[in-house]
């Protein structure tokens, strides 16, 4: 019994807060004639979601008739969702080469040394300071855009944010790689080429790691070839690395987490901004949950 | 030539006269027809309706019953009534000698 009334209120309370929601996706005006409405009918919270849902999407579907969303959809949501995925993978891929040499080449030894801290405070500033640029860049795209279109956020929202995250974390399609400036999305990976070459993505951490090992194979270089003194002897397995590799290498996984992380902190700033963009806008209050309908 | 539904809002709007807004309109909608009115249905309706200029509305005085919000208004314009009369004469015409018997 106890049981039952508490999934019914807990039922009431999740159809109350999805009541505000649907409040929440109208105009201002549209918001309070229609709940004055469904207060002064006595409409009780289904009935008054049903209702709220419909003209919801009545407004969303009508507004799709007009060719303004569809202008506003080409000639501002995609540039601006491509100038900041672009921005995104390029911030990206100019962190990842650090996150990837420090997370890599991890040893706890280095934090004795006093230039490794500010080698390390150094490139978290430039990292940091990236970021930061790329939330602002979003955050004014996503200014930018709630403020154009009003009436179909919810569409030029979709679409900014598909964008941003298919384009940031996973690049530009092939298909579309003569498309416009998305060829030159290429061009704008800082580090690329670095992260393309198995010498830096399997031959050099080995190099790093083992330093003590990589000194004494030029020892014994030097003691059985003296008059190649100079030369380096690489780790064993290395060179069949390079081999095998063709020279080339997939892309490491910290470009990729650099990568899907920027994109989803580029694409949620902008989300947080058309979000604010759109509450500024709509000035009338939302309904309280627990004032504006009696339960079913 | 105006539809059916709009016809039917039009009207109910100038039977209520200064006291037509939205509430009060689908009730007398439902009262009519016998069906259910949508609020989607009637706003959609009034913004194509004020589009056309057929009707005019604003946002009226709040009232406790309504918890405190505002009603939306419509006063029928001049050319509403036109388009309501030349809908109401062309129903009248066509169902001029019509038998409904059911043969």
């Amino acid at each position: 019994m106890g049981d039952t009334v508490s999934h019914a209120t807990v039922l009431d309370s999740l159809l109350r807060r999805m009541l505000v929601a649907a409040f929440g996706m109208l105009d201002a005006t549209d918001r309070e004639a229609v709940c004055g409405d469904l207060a002064e009918s006595r409409e009780t919270t289904v009935p008054a979601l049903r209702e709220v849902l419909s003209l919801v999407l009545r407004r969303r579907t009508a507004s799709l008739g007009n060719w303004h969303p569809w202008l506003t959809l080409a000639a501002l949501t995609i540039p601006l969702a491509a100038f900041v995925s672009l921005t995104a993978r390029s911030t990206a891929d100019g962190s990842a080469i650090y996150l990837w040499l420090y997370l890599n080449n991890w040893d706890w030894t280095y934090t004795k040394s006093l230039g490794f801290w500010q080698e390390l405070i150094q490139c978290a500033q430039g990292v940091l300071l990236s970021c930061v640029a790329l939330v602002c860049w979003s955050w004014t795209s996503g200014l930018l855009l709630g403020w154009s279109a009003r009436r179909t956020l919810w569409l030029q929202g979709a679409v900014f944010f598909a964008v941003v995250v298919t384009v940031g974390a996973h690049g530009v399609p092939l298909s579309f790689g003569h498309v416009l400036v998305l060829q030159r999305a290429r061009n704008y990976q800082g580090n690329a080429a670095v992260f393309a070459q198995a010498f830096y993505r399997q031959v050099f951490p080995r190099i790093l790691r083992d330093p003590l090992r990589n000194s004494a194979c030029m020892e014994r270089n030097a003691s059985e070839f003296p008059n190649q003194s100079t030369s380096t002897k690489w780790p064993d397995d290395s060179v069949d690395l390079l081999r095998r590799g063709g020279g080339y290498a997939r892309d490491p996984e910290s470009r990729l987490v650099a990568n899907a992380g920027l994109a989803y902190l580029a694409a949620s700033s902008a989300s947080l901004a058309i979000a604010y963009a759109a509450g500024h806008c709509s000035s009338g209050s939302l309904p309280a949950s627990d004032t504006c309908f009696p339960l079913d | 030539m105006i539809g059916e539904f709009e016809y039917l809002l039009i009207t109910a709007a100038a039977r209520l006269g200064e006291g037509a807004y939205g509430a009060a309109i689908r009730r007398e909608i439902e009262d009519a027809t016998g069906r259910r009115c949508s609020i989607g249905a009637l706003y959609t309706t009034l913004d194509r309706l004020q589009t056309k200029g057929l009707v005019k509305t604003w946002m009226g005085e709040a009232t406790r019953e309504r918890g405190g919000r505002a009603k939306r208004m419509v006063r029928v314009s001049a050319k509403g009534v036109q388009a309501a009369t030349a809908f109401y004469r062309a129903v009248i015409r066509v169902s001029r000698d019509a038998s409904w018997e059911i043969p």
